[in-house]
């Protein structure tokens, strides 16, 4: 039984972030979260807990939030992924999502940081005037253990709000 | 302008942000090999045969390492006690005292192929008679917890001021408190992990550890204890830190082991802990059962408080028994307790071993001391802020010495603190009047509300020291390097302000760096709320020394007798500052420039200054908090309406920061309280293996906070400072189980244990209509 998974191999690829990557002769039962770490060498995608629990590992899938620890890689074959790493633009500038969890301080040790990230803009994405109910609900899977939370829903706060106001400026022309 | 005192944004943010983070599972290094232990399913039990002849033909597998490799000594004791019969653990020890010790490790060329290696290891256990629970491994006839101990006390604490019991039977009011505190885990996200690397190639062998740990100068020297070889030889470095609240503060079987097979194996070796392993294995805290009594007057001044209570320490003492003994010192708090008795036995079972989880024994002692207070409010008909104002001590009665013996075995002296000021903030901040008075119709419904508060004290910035080493570069920019290591605090950014403002120079030209046992002969670690007093005096006194030398040696090379000032990284003649030299071409000067030239200034070679501060004693820090909850007496829910905390942090370097701590603090103490327990069966067996079962606060648990301070600068360190990273954890428990007693009064309901579940709200609750009133519904 032992030996017996180790004969398959695939061979797969992946888009993340834009990027297309050909994932190798890698064994199948590989999680999506290890292909992205340890094959992709994006190791913005944390781990906390591997039981879909902690929300760390959250990256989205074709723009829904997924825990990459709990799917294979394999399984993304054909979907987009987004990952942490694929939220600053160009040259490394911050997005305003990111800017507010600096501003804020809604990180201390950064661990929960990108699982908190991505869950905040697939928030923000689909609903751009969040009430803070609203915000802590879209994250109440994702756990903290440094923050208390309360920075967190401030950032991604003051990100819709930021947004409304250049909604607002730009209706106004 | 000054740094200190501001809501600096913090340096490190925007890499962390990015997802460029390196934390420990993100280090490769090549040719690195995978590590996944065997552990023992078996609370108690003594190991007979490791099979390993299917495992090592997994393919992928390098080596296989068990109880059968070697005889290893016993792990250092870190904090001896007079009374402590003292049982550290033993890697790879034949007789296995808790589930999760590891009996063997399987190497392979990944964690996947480590795990399949894993699963097919075989262990033969004999089991043992095993005991989880404290109160039964203290009865006659318990089964031993280490079959060689004949007793599974660990050790004795008693402290003694005045005569409590004589007061106490002179008393005209006496009340009592037993309450229960549940064993939590420290649950960082980042779980533990090590990477070690053996370079046999130099004169002597090198070991070179990457280790998630508060610690690196720590596990440098008992690395070099048990390895039998010098300091010199290693290295121990603590990249980016996913969190840590104790876990990662002791020295572990793992850490020996990890570093011990890379050895053995010639090659890099990295262990992860996983989520189980580390509810497993990281340490626990807080287990502890009080029995205490509180004699008053009839005015509700304390007379006299004795308490006993038994501390749970699991299979070990991996931190001595530091935790029960700080629980000792601290029950009288920010309270006048003329005469206090206490006794505290700690307990072997066969559990995770406890050590210091975010507040340390603190909570408990807090706990203790509030909830006392407030039965006797309850009894003499008095309110629960106004009982405290006529317990606290006075600001005028700072220095205060207790009367008791601090850890260090000196006289614990309280150094400053305004508590009277920091109750009357809170009542105003979280409007005490108005909710009192909002409470009342409500209590019988099926919504009942309550008001709780409580004040705790901390000893804070402790020794023995910490380092700071501050150089300037030949491009002017400051290096300061510090023993201390982050796992979030932010030392990055509170640590350059510091500096900054002794040189007057901007935030980005200061670069800290820390938690590297190669970049400074000594260090301490990050924990027991210390690196902003310690090593943030450290940084002072090392800058402004270097500050002198630079002035000198400026004043040489501009022949200027006149005043020199800093600014904008460079030093020049007050009033004059065309007559100016900037930092980089001082470091220039005094690096000797040119090879072969003769040195020629006044001042010693070099600009770079070391300091160690030596902290005369601890500083209390003290914080007051006020919740207001309503309870569903129905379903037996609690929900948090409101929660307010003023805390004194002494002097604030990053206001930001410190209020982030105690934010993150108080989350912790709402675990503690009503949601987290790690729980065994009678054997030992765990049955919180995961974050379904052991219950973190979320975002709906945890609500938004106003957090407020007060500041009396301690004057034991240069900078005022006292530490705040455990501070929100302490009054946290004891204010919230306060509010549900105080919304549950009509039911006369005790909280006797924590974490407040709704099933034994509600049973309470039944229980109590029972005997006269209709149960509540919502309808
Ligand atoms: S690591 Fe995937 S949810 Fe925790
Ligand atoms: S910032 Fe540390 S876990 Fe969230």
């Amino acid at each position: 039984m032992i030996e017996n998974h180790m004969s398959y191999r695939a061979s797969y690829t992946l888009s993340v972030n834009g990027q297309c990557y050909r994932v190798i002769d890698v064994e199948p039962r590989l999680l999506l979260a290890d292909v992205l770490r340890d094959i992709l060498h994006l190791t913005g995608t944390h781990l906390g807990c591997e039981h879909g629990a902690c929300g760390a590992c959250t990256v989205l899938l074709d723009g829904r939030p997924v825990r990459s620890c709990l799917m294979l890689g394999v399984q993304a074959q054909n979907k987009s992924i987004q990952t942490v790493e694929g939220l600053a633009g160009p040259n490394g500038v911050l997005s305003p999502l990111q800017e507010a969890f600096a501003e804020d301080h809604a990180l201390q040790c950064g661990f929960c940081t990108p699982g908190m990230l991505m869950t905040a803009q697939f928030l923000l994405n689909n609903n751009a005037h969040p009430s803070r109910l609203e915000i802590r609900e879209a994250l109440s899977g994702n756990l903290c253990r440094c923050t208390g939370y309360q920075n967190i829903v401030n950032a991604i706060e003051r990100t819709a709000n930021a947004d409304n106001a250049s909604e607002n400026s730009v209706t106004k022309r | 302008m000054n740094y200190v005192g501001q809501d600096v944004r913090r340096v490190n943010d925007g890499r962390l942000l990015r997802g460029h983070g390196q934390y420990i599972a993100d280090i490769y290094r090549p040719g690195m090999a995978y590590v996944a232990f065997v552990r023992s399913p078996h609370p108690h039990a003594r190991v007979k045969a490791v099979d390993v002849k299917q495992a090592e033909k997994v393919l992928g597998v390098l080596g296989i390492y068990s109880v059968d490799s070697d005889l290893f000594p016993p792990l250092p004791l870190l904090f001896p006690y007079s009374t402590l019969d003292a049982i550290t653990q033993t890697p790879f020890g034949r007789e296995v005292h808790h589930v999760g010790e590891p009996v063997a490790m399987v190497v392979a060329d990944s964690r996947y192929h480590a795990e399949d290696g894993v699963a097919a290891v075989q262990v033969e256990y004999e089991l043992l008679p095993s005991v989880a629970e404290m109160t039964r491994a203290m009865q006659k006839g318990a089964p031993r917890v280490h079959s060689q101990h004949p007793s599974n006390q660990a050790a004795i604490i008693m402290q003694d001021v005045g005569d409590a019991m004589e007061a106490m039977n002179q008393s005209p009011v006496v009340v009592t408190c037993d309450i229960k505190m549940g064993r939590v885990s420290c649950a960082p996200i980042e779980t533990r992990g090590l990477l070690a690397e053996w370079n046999e190639a130099g004169n002597e062998p090198e070991l070179h550890v990457y280790a998630a740990t508060q610690t690196p100068h720590m596990m440098q020297r008992i690395y070099a204890e048990l390895f039998q070889i010098n300091e010199r030889q290693i290295r121990v470095q603590a990249p980016d830190v996913g969190g840590a609240f104790g876990a990662k503060e002791p020295f572990y079987v793992e850490d020996f082991l990890i570093a011990w097979v890379a050895r053995e194996m010639g090659r890099p070796v990295v262990w992860i802990e996983d989520r189980l392993e580390h509810l497993l294995t990281s340490v626990h805290e807080r287990e502890q059962l009080h029995h205490a009594k509180m004699g008053l007057t009839h005015d509700g001044r304390i007379l006299s408080v004795t308490d006993e209570f038994l501390a749970n320490t699991g299979a070990y003492v991996p931190w001595g028994v530091i935790v029960p003994i700080i629980t000792s010192t601290l029950i009288p708090g920010p309270y006048k307790v003329p005469n206090y008795s206490c006794k505290g036995t700690v307990v072997y079972t066969n559990t995770t071993p406890l050590a210091p989880y975010r507040g340390a024994g603190r909570p408990q002692a807090a706990m203790v001391i509030n909830r006392l207070l407030d039965r006797a409010a309850a009894v003499l008909d008095l309110d629960s802020a106004l009982i405290r104002e006529r317990n606290l001590i006075q600001p005028s009665e700072f220095p205060y010495a207790t009367g008791l013996m601090s850890r260090e075995g000196t006289p614990m002296v309280l150094d400053s603190g305004d508590y009277p000021a920091l109750l009357k903030m809170l009542k105003e901040a979280g409007e005490y009047a108005r909710w009192q008075e909002a409470k009342g119709g409500e209590s019988t419904s099926a919504r009942a509300i309550g008001v709780g508060i409580a004040i705790g004290i901390e000893n804070t910035g402790m020794g023995p020291h910490e380092g700071a080493t501050v150089t300037v570069g030949t491009d002017g920019h400051i290096t300061v390097i510090t023993g201390a290591a982050s796992q979030g605090q932010g030392h990055e950014t509170t640590l350059a302000q510091i500096a900054a403002d002794a040189f007057a120079a901007p935030m980005d030209w200061v670069h800290v760096i820390e938690g590297d046992s190669q970049k400074i002969a000594y260090g301490t670690g990050t924990f027991a709320s210390r690196t902003a007093v310690v090593a943030g005096s450290a940084v002072k006194l090392a800058s402004d020394q270097l500050r002198g030398k630079m002035i000198d040696l400026a004043a040489y090379l501009l022949k200027s007798g006149q005043p020199l000032e800093m600014a904008e990284g460079t030093i020049r003649v007050v009033g004059d500052p065309t007559r100016c030299i900037s930092f980089g071409n001082l470091a220039l000067a005094a690096s000797g420039q040119f090879p072969g030239s003769s040195y020629t200034l006044p001042t010693a070679p070099g600009m770079s200054a070391t300091t160690y501060f030596t902290p005369a004693g601890a500083t209390y820090a003290a914080g007051g908090h006020m919740v207001v909850v309503a309870v569903d007496r129905v379903t037996g829910k609690v929900e948090i309406l409101s929660y307010t905390a003023v805390h004194d942090a002494g002097t604030l370097i990053n206001p930001k920061i410190v209020t982030g701590q105690i934010q993150g603090g108080i989350s912790g103490g709402i675990g503690t309280a009503l949601l987290e327990e790690i729980r065994f069966d009678d054997e030992g067996q765990l049955l919180t293996g995961s974050f379904m079962d052991y219950l973190l606060p979320t975002t709906r648990d945890v609500p938004d906070m106003t957090i407020q301070h007060l500041s009396t600068p301690s004057p034991l360190n240069p900078l005022g400072a006292k530490g705040v990273g455990e501070s929100g954890a302490i009054p946290s428990p004891s204010a919230i189980v306060a509010a549900v007693e105080d919304a549950l009064k009509v039911d006369m309901v005790q909280i006797n244990n924590i974490p407040i579940q709704p099933m034994m709200v509600r049973n309470s609750i039944l229980k109590s209509v029972a005997t006269d009133r209709e149960a509540p519904t919502h309808g």
